[in-house]
């Protein structure tokens, strides 16, 4: 019951300021689009870079969109309200991360497909890419969850929340644009969906913790 | 018994005055150790049949890289160490210690870099121990940016342990993922560090070497926490008492 | 463990900010029915005593106990607002949890009503004006089910008449069994004259 309700504020919250859900979408798009020019419009080539291209502009636009998770409530007191009156820490912190995976990573999930086009990427990796990120982008809001509550109380954090996140995005990086690039090459790429299964079901079960001691030391 | 010992370690002013008496005793150690590693190393061991001499090279690089990974451990227990039991001097161990352990990685992969060179021509290669390393030191330089973004130490200090705990969990992921995503692209790296075949003189001067360089990145810790001591305790009677001994 | 009728039991607290003791060595209790006013000049500790309490703010030593086994949930009003802008009122009542509940739709109707609020239900927050946004925040004390209140400088960017609306609200919620914990720089006119907690360096009461 108080997980529907927290839910319904979250998403209530996210839709009632839109506009600021649609920028890291966009980034994702320019920042996939700038490949080509800046490499080559040549198809082959193009296929060959874009799983890894693909997959490290979903990290830096899953990165942007962190912001969305505490931000806000931060600063107008409505988080410490949430972790104080709902009398559980990590039930707020887990319907947020859920609220903003649905906000942030289910719509890079969803327009993949169109960038899959647009670097040539064929048939079998589409799925692949699908798959993967499917699978990798709750780990990125998940461990993302955790720099974010640390550095939501610092000025100028956008940077260093980069610094802290990203090695630590590198192993679902790795195994995720595996995948696609195994697709393209038509060979199997269950063993790295295997492994981006194993990172989301180890983080929902770790993550929390760590979310909720980061977001914590922030509020004082 | 051994919970009162761990009880005074926690005093800052238990710890300056121990380390303090101890670190006269360790810099002569190490030093001895360095110079009898060296020694054994650079003359009296013998070159490597493929590498020549450029094989000596790994008498700094394998301690510096072992170094910096037993280092973030420590760094990391100490910082967890703090944050469950509020031990303040535990934090001051995590704090001194980062910037040491992310010179010894950088030192690691500054002396890879030039291990490579003479043999493979090229000053950088993607092979799994030095792309662990590299992200070994964003770890370093993560935490003690996130530290030093905090007015308020204290606060800084729980939040770099938070990390410095997710740190650790991490770094065995980290590590096989990057040894994974190396065994995929094989051709581009013909292991750039092959062990070179161990003559038991090299084995005596590798080993001597990564003593030495873990007992000197402890000198300089000591002397780092002693630093911190004084800065967080400033002010303080026993402080004051101390240094004008 | 606190007695049946504690609401809340302190022990030796000590809080650290900035690298310093604000204090040490703080013991009190709050009893069901009583008023405490936390006094102590600018950069005391108030808030951040008050903040601790509840859970926002760590404490360097020292026992806090709530009532009913720890479990007792108090109401916190501090100086942020607590209310979303984007939210219409109506749903700033409803959508956050007040101590460890959440509203009913007829009681956020009843309690927007009584803070003066009435019209105002469907629209976002952020068109409020600082007086009204904190009266949605007071909204939340009527519908509190809770022992106690703490209230940081409640009466803040309040008028004249929502100052005496307020402490008459404190008067019957007293009377009826709650407790108030709470710091004012303005003098409050209540039945009976609060009991101090004064906050400096050496301590207190």
């Amino acid at each position: 019951m108080m997980i529907k309700i927290l839910l319904h504020r979250e998403l209530l919250r996210h839709w009632r300021s839109r506009q600021d859900l649609i920028n890291p979408l966009i980034f994702f798009v320019i920042a996939v689009s700038m490949f080509p020019l800046a490499v080559t419009p040549e198809g082959e080539l193009l296929e060959q870079i874009a799983p890894g291209v693909i997959w490290v502009a979903a990290l830096l636009a899953t990165m942007l969109s962190l912001e969305s998770l505490y931000r806000d409530d931060f600063h107008d007191g409505t988080l410490e309200l949430l972790l104080m009156q709902s009398g559980s820490h990590y039930k707020v912190v887990i319907v947020k991360i859920i609220a903003h995976w649905l906000t942030s990573g289910l719509p890079l999930v969803i327009i993949s497909p169109i960038l899959a086009v647009m670097m040539h990427l064929k048939g079998d990796s589409f799925w692949a890419l699908l798959s993967s990120l499917l699978l990798g982008t709750p780990v990125l809001s998940l461990i993302g969850s955790v720099g974010m509550g640390l550095t939501v109380g610092l000025r100028q954090s956008g940077v260093l929340l980069s610094l802290l996140v990203l090695p630590l995005y590198l192993p679902v990086l790795i195994f995720g644009a595996s995948a696609v690039t195994s697709a393209a090459m038509g060979m199997e790429y269950s063993g790295q969906l295997a492994y981006l299964g194993a990172f989301l079901f180890a983080s929902l079960s770790l993550v929390p913790f760590a979310s909720v001691a980061a977001i914590r030391v922030s509020i004082r | 018994m051994s919970w009162q010992w761990f009880h005074r370690l926690s005093s800052p002013k238990w710890f300056y005055q121990i380390s303090g008496r101890m670190l006269p005793w360790l810099w002569t150690i190490t030093l001895a150790l360095l110079a009898f590693g060296l020694y054994q190393g650079l003359y009296n061991s013998p070159a490597d049949y493929q590498q020549g001499n450029s094989v000596r090279i790994m008498y700094l690089h394998v301690p510096t890289a072992m170094a910096s990974m037993f280092f973030y451990v420590y760094m990391a227990i100490a910082a967890a160490v703090g944050y469950i039991w509020r031990i303040k001097v535990a934090h001051m161990v995590a704090v001194s210690i980062a910037p040491v352990g992310a010179m010894m990685t950088f030192l690691a992969l500054f002396t890879g870099s030039f291990w490579g060179r003479p043999t493979w021509n090229t000053w950088w290669i993607w092979d799994a121990r030095i792309t662990s390393e590299l992200i070994l030191l964003f770890l370093y330089l993560g935490f003690m940016s996130l530290h030093q973004a905090f007015d308020d130490r204290e606060v800084g200090d729980r939040a770099a342990g938070v990390l410095a705990m997710v740190g650790l969990v991490n770094i065995p992921i980290i590590h096989y993922s990057v040894y994974w995503w190396n065994t995929l692209h094989q051709g581009a790296t013909i292991s750039k560090f092959e062990k070179p075949t161990i003559d038991p003189s090299m084995l005596t001067a590798l080993l001597t070497m990564i003593v030495a360089i873990i007992l000197f990145a402890l000198c300089i810790i000591l002397i780092r926490i002693r630093t911190e001591i004084m800065s967080r305790e400033y002010g303080k009677q026993w402080l004051k008492e101390e240094i004008c001994q | 463990m606190t007695e049946n009728n504690k609401i809340l039991s302190v022990e030796k607290l000590g809080i650290r900010r900035s690298e310093r003791w604000l204090f040490e060595d703080l013991s009190f209790d709050l009893s069901a029915g009583e008023v405490l006013q936390v006094v102590g000049v600018n950069g005391a500790g108030k808030t951040s005593l008050l903040r601790c309490l509840c859970g926002l703010l760590p404490k360097a030593a020292g026992q806090v106990n709530w009532g009913g086994n720890g479990e007792l949930i108090p109401l916190y009003l501090g100086h942020l607002p607590a209310v979303k802008p984007e939210l219409t009122v109506f749903e700033n009542l409803k959508l956050h949890p007040i101590a460890g509940q959440f509203a009913t739709d007829e009681a956020a109707d009843k309690a927007i009503i009584e803070v003066e609020l009435h019209g105002y239900e469907d629209e976002p927050a952020r068109t409020l004006s600082a007086g009204q946004t904190r009266r949605v925040g007071l909204a939340r004390l009527l519908i509190a089910n809770t022992g106690c209140w703490v209230l940081d400088e409640p009466f803040t960017s309040l008028d004249v008449d929502g100052c005496h609306w307020l402490e008459q609200q404190m008067i019957n919620y007293v009377e009826k069994g709650g407790s108030v914990l709470l710091t004012s720089h303005q003098p409050l006119t209540l039945l009976k004259e609060p009991r101090l907690l004064t906050i400096n360096k050496q301590r207190q009461i």
